[in-house]
């Protein structure tokens, strides 16, 4: 008897998959039901609980104001999750409906599209936000708006690519030689199978969008005070650092470097699972 | 005549054109055949019957559906044509079938959105459908999606879907080609049904010229994109009059003939491949020095035509 070399018949067990699910999961659990989790409000000052250590009160000490670290984090989530969720809803709204546009129309409409995308691409990103929000005021809204526009370009370009090669297909000539028109085909067929691998870039840019919207609130662009939305909350506990306490960075800090991790984990596992490597 | 191609001419940056003068017609209930190697424009023909054509292409000469030109005619009536009067079959079924979706919505679709009809109207009459393309258990059928379906069966669903609008003209794009031989046969045979019960015209295109002259009542022989030769199925296949549809004939194999396999010499053109004669002439076993200066034009033989010198000689 001679062994044979074959391929191991289970896949690798997917441990940082499962983790950062998990993890990502307990954070959500943890946001939907903050009030349940913990005694206190996420602005409730307590001056004598000023700077407060890790301990069993407060789980993950408090800030300068005696504010219960744990609490605001959990209150936080809500902002710092919903926002880049929005952001990404209108980036995508937009992205993929001008890159099924050009993809489709191809010819002039598909040159300005490319090349509006081109421009965009070449601005910094962030620069063009500062200068929308410059124009039309601070606030969360403002700045989820703005980002919004900014991602749209990178989606769209993803969105014409992953277009032009389902165009090719014999499917989509099937329909129109049906007589069906180019927006049927298009909103019914063409964008849901496309579904798949939009989605996996979605959850990869979704990482990507929480920190984008942690860093203008972190310059004070983004959310103003009293939320407790993370880039708020590292911005506000800066001062902290020279009295010897890093728990009040520390904590949103580490919350938002796990969680990008996370939907990074996940985005790239999903983009390996349907064979779109590289993005 | 249902479909008349009249000096189709379709250019598209090659050296030659990809059509040079292609005219043929079919009538209602007949079926004609269009034979020819890959890349000689039999599928630029059939697209272009639905105008699906190449990006950025020079087009000259009419196509004509029932009266109508179609490189002519206004968005809405080509819609209008595409939904109602001219049906598609593709070589590949699964990938002619959007993956995501049932069988059921593939087929009522295009009932609801472009004829209009209400969705159970749409539905009973799919279910119509494909018993009347021998799919056993329609009704379990419709909610499948292609993958579960085996190449002959999703055949026989594009047939139904090619049927639902009641169409004159049916354009089977090597409808069988990708099929195995006994699915083929049945397929072939259910086509042929549904063509005579509906008294479709159709334009039937394959490789094998064996095949068109069985199945056909005419057939035009392509090559590099210019028709030469238009005859009667039956006298193409017995007495060929051009040396490619001879050539053609001779180079299948058959049982019990002990001789060496005989293939035409040489390669298809390709599209940059410019001829100043008789595009045949370099691989043609008969040609003779003036082939190389004569521009082909249709002869009359018996029955049709041909685009040889030779037969006038």
């Amino acid at each position: 008897m001679t062994a044979v070399a074959t391929l191991s018949p289970r896949p690798v067990r997917p441990l940082g998959y499962l983790l950062a699910a998990a993890f990502l999961a307990l954070v959500v659990v943890g946001a939907v039901c903050a009030p349940l989790v913990t005694p206190f409000e996420p602005d409730a000052v307590d001056f004598g609980a000023s700077l407060a250590p890790v301990s069993p009160e407060h789980l993950l000490g408090a800030d300068q104001s005696g504010r219960d670290l744990l609490t605001r984090i959990l209150y936080g989530a809500r902002t710092s999750l919903v926002g880049p969720l929005l952001l990404l809803a209108i980036a995508s709204a937009l992205g993929v409906a001008l890159g099924t546009l050009a993809a489709w129309h191809r010819g002039w409409v598909d040159a300005v599209v490319s090349r509006v995308t081109d421009v965009m691409y070449a601005f910094p990103g962030l620069l063009f936000v500062v200068l929308i929000l410059a124009v039309f005021g601070n606030g969360m809204t403002t700045a989820v708006i703005a980002l919004g526009l900014a991602y749209a370009p990178t989606i769209a370009k993803y969105t014409r690519s992953v277009a032009l090669a389902e165009c090719g297909k014999p499917y989509i000539d099937a329909y129109r030689v049906q007589g069906m028109g180019g927006l049927a085909i298009c909103v019914r067929h063409l964008v849901p199978n496309m579904g798949r691998s939009i989605v996996g870039y979605l959850v990869v840019l979704f990482g990507e969008g929480l920190m984008s919207l942690a860093t203008l609130s972190f310059l004070g662009f983004g959310a103003q005070p009293p939320s407790s939305d993370w880039g708020l909350m590292v911005k506000e506990g800066q001062p902290a650092i020279v009295q010897g306490a890093f728990l009040p960075v520390l904590v949103p800090g580490a919350a938002i470097a796990l969680v990008v991790v996370s939907f990074n984990v996940i985005g790239v596992r999903l983009a390996d699972r349907m064979g779109v490597r590289g993005i | 005549m249902l479909l008349s191609v009249e000096d189709l001419t379709i250019e598209a940056g090659g050296r030659r054109p990809i059509l040079r003068e292609v005219s043929l017609s079919v009538g209602k209930g007949e079926v004609v055949g269009l034979v020819g190697e890959s890349g000689s424009g039999k599928s630029t023909i059939a697209r272009a019957v639905l105008r699906l054509l190449p990006q950025g292409a020079g087009v000259s000469g009419r196509v004509l559906v029932s009266g109508d030109d179609v490189l002519s005619m206004s968005p809405a009536a080509l819609r209008d044509l595409r939904a109602a009067q001219v049906s598609m079959i593709y070589q590949d079924p699964r990938s002619s079938l959007n993956p995501v979706r049932r069988i059921g919505d593939f087929l009522t679709e295009r009932m609801v959105l472009t004829l209009g009809r209400s969705k159970a109207e749409a539905r009973t009459r799919a279910l119509e459908l494909l018993a009347a393309v021998g799919l056993r258990d329609p009704e379990r059928c419709v909610r499948q999606y292609p993958h579960e379906l085996s190449g002959g069966m999703l055949q026989r669903v594009v047939i139904a879907a090619a049927l639902a609008a009641d169409p004159a003209l049916l354009l089977a794009d090597e409808a069988t080609s990708a099929l195995d031989v006994t699915t083929q046969a049945e397929t072939l045979a259910l086509l042929r049904r549904i063509q005579a019960e509906r008294e479709l015209g159709m334009l039937f295109i394959t490789h094998d010229l064996h095949l068109a002259a069985a199945y056909c009542d005419r057939v035009h022989v392509l090559y590099a994109g210019a028709v030469v030769e238009s005859r009667p199925a039956k006298e193409l296949f017995a007495d060929p009059r051009h040396p490619y549809t001879a050539g053609l004939l001779a180079c299948t194999p058959e049982l019990g003939d002990p001789r060496p396999i005989r293939p035409i010499p040489g390669r298809p053109p390709s599209l940059d491949d410019a001829f100043a004669g008789c595009p045949f002439a370099p691989r043609c076993p008969h040609a003779t020095g003036d082939c190389d200066a004569w521009q082909p034009r249709p002869l009359t033989v018996a029955g049709g035509s041909t685009a040889c010198r030779l037969v006038e000689a």
